[in-house]
């Protein structure tokens, strides 16, 4: 076992820091708005710290680090992309400017001011079918990394996960946001001194030019070129550069602290340093994983052998505040993704579905009841399900499921005037399709007949779901002009700020 | 070091002191952020 007693201490003392605050904080929460959107009173860096901490959990590093490991450094591709995206989104505004100016709480909430009803259910079911697959392998990722890094084995794993996840929706249930945006801020805090301390480590153990050499002789001119790296190429790149952008804007989790921004200004001053910081969240897990590659040779376990190299070089103490560090990233993701989904659940299916909807208190609590069902399905999903080829592509696939259609939705219904209901309910579904159908169909590729071969390529299936949405939502408006005239929202209604 | 890598290893150098850089700043700013939070009047009426 790598783990000392300093170290469980150092991660003893500050898991129960964060949760007595995450509890504490709790009676900030005095209405809807509050527990779902913290009152809208987040400033920058307060938005910053909370936007990079959720989207940094383990499963970030383990995803990342990964790559690293079998593809050398050609995958840092995936830094710059995320940087082009998240930057480009901040300076503009593209989308989070407007739907903070709404005044929304969710993004289906967008899709009946600019369509209809039944869109905002059709999009609120879609967003949690996609957001909750897309977190259902977190908790299997989370528990090899840390089984690896403080020694257990497998068998551990387990407990160390159910642990961590009543942890996590003990604050979540109860504080909402406020809890989320006060110990992502925590976490982030503590995360990045742990990434920083780390990242000296490695290149003081692993020297530049072993890892130069190792990249080198293992993978040649792949382990550098992304073009030419069978695993990427062009139109992954398209893929992940127009994903990306779709997430940036769309995704509910980070697009909720825009939403729970001061304003509209502040939401995109947010996104655009958040977006700085995104080169260099998937590079750093990626670099610990080319010095992985170098430092162990090909043939480890390609999830395992970042945590492992970890697990190696650290000294006492700091495997204690990365572990802590990473448990806090962890618990960041998990406690955003879970107020985003069971938020949208919640506030989009069942409370439009419910005519006259429910009381606040009442919308509360079932998004507290929601939360924790998602929870346990977390524990048994993780268990069972054989990720198809990396974890990063799976995250992106099950992303994709939503993002493609909402992307076609929310961007037309912003900026062109002839969206219409009927367009919309055909982006979502159509840029549902193709990754539903990579997930279901990606275990039989080899009885499926030749032509239907581009179904199980996860970058072909994440490419072609963003076209076929986009083609829904002009075609389906188009012809249906007449039937379905467009909904025009009245600027000065609409606006909440 | 071949061009490859030294491009890479000079990009993920360039990245990384922001990521760290902009970390530093947060970890300053986001208190007084916090602060202003906890002593807003709008949200202090739970006493």
């Amino acid at each position: 076992m790598n783990f000392s007693p300093i170290d469980w201490i150092i991660m003893i003392v500050y898991l129960s820091i964060t949760v007595y605050i995450g509890i504490w904080v709790k009676r900030y929460v005095q209405n809807l708005s509050g527990y779902i959107v913290a009152g809208r009173k987040i400033k920058v860096s307060l938005g910053v710290a909370t936007f990079t901490a959720t989207e940094l959990g383990t499963v970030t590093f383990v995803y990342f680090g990964e790559l690293g490991y079998v593809t050398g450094f050609s995958c840092f591709i995936i830094g710059i992309l995320a940087l082009i995206a998240y930057t480009t989104v901040g300076k503009t505004g593209f989308i989070i400017e407007k739907l903070r100016e709404y005044g929304m709480m969710t993004i289906p909430q967008f899709y009946e001011l600019r369509f209809n009803k039944n869109v905002r259910i059709v999009g609120g079911l879609i967003l949690f079918i996609g957001g909750v697959l897309n977190m259902g392998i977190f908790l299997k990722f989370d528990g090899i990394f840390l089984s690896e890094v403080m020694g257990f084995g497998p068998q551990a794993l387990g407990f160390i996960m159910t642990l961590m996840l009543i942890i996590v929706m003990s604050y979540t249930i109860l504080g909402g946001m406020f809890s989320v945006v006060i110990t992502d801020f925590m976490q982030y805090v503590v995360l990045s001194f742990a990434m920083l301390a780390t990242t000296i480590i490695v290149l003081l153990e692993v020297d530049l030019t072993t890892i130069s050499d190792a990249v080198a002789s293992g993978f040649g001119d792949s382990g550098v070129n992304p073009i030419v790296n069978p695993r990427f190429g062009w139109s992954f790149i398209i893929w992940i550069l127009i994903t990306n952008i779709a997430a940036a804007a769309l995704w509910q989790p980070g697009t909720s602290k825009a939403l729970s921004s001061e304003s509209p200004k502040v939401a995109k001053k947010i996104f655009w340093v958040t977006g700085l910081t995104f080169a260099g969240r998937a590079m750093i897990p990626m670099f610990w994983g080319v010095a992985a590659f170098a430092y162990f040779g090909p043939g480890e376990n390609s999830t395992a052998a970042m945590p492992m190299l970890l697990g190696e070089l650290l000294p006492v103490g700091l495997l204690g505040l990365l572990v802590a560090g990473l448990l806090a990233a962890s618990m960041s993701t998990y406690s955003s993704y879970v107020l985003a989904w069971s938020s949208v659940l919640t506030l989009d299916v069942i409370s439009v579905i419910k005519k006259g909807g429910y009381s606040e208190k009442t919308t509360i609590r079932i998004t507290q009841v929601i939360s924790g069902l998602i929870g346990f399905f977390l524990l048994i999903f993780g268990l069972w399900y054989k990720i198809p080829e990396t974890a990063f592509q799976y995250i992106f696939i099950t992303g994709t499921m939503y993002t493609a259609g909402a992307l076609g939705t929310v961007s037309a219904g912003l900026y062109w005037k002839k969206a219409n209901n009927i367009g919309a309910m055909c982006a979502l579904i159509l840029g549902a399709i193709v990754p539903a159908g990579f997930l279901i169909l990606e275990s039989y590729s080899e009885t499926l007949p030749g032509w239907m071969s581009f179904v199980t390529d996860v970058n072909v299936a994440g490419f072609l779901s963003f076209i076929l949405a986009a083609l829904g939502m002009i075609v389906g408006s188009l012809l249906t002009q007449k039937s379905n005239p467009a909904v025009i929202i009245n600027e000065e209604e609409a606006r909440y700020v | 070091m071949s061009d490859g890598v030294l491009i890479w290893m000079i990009l993920f150098g360039i990245f990384a002191v922001v990521f760290f850089s902009i970390a530093a700043i947060v970890a300053i700013k986001g208190v007084s952020d916090i602060k202003d939070i906890m002593n807003d009047p709008e949200l202090n009426n739970h006493d």
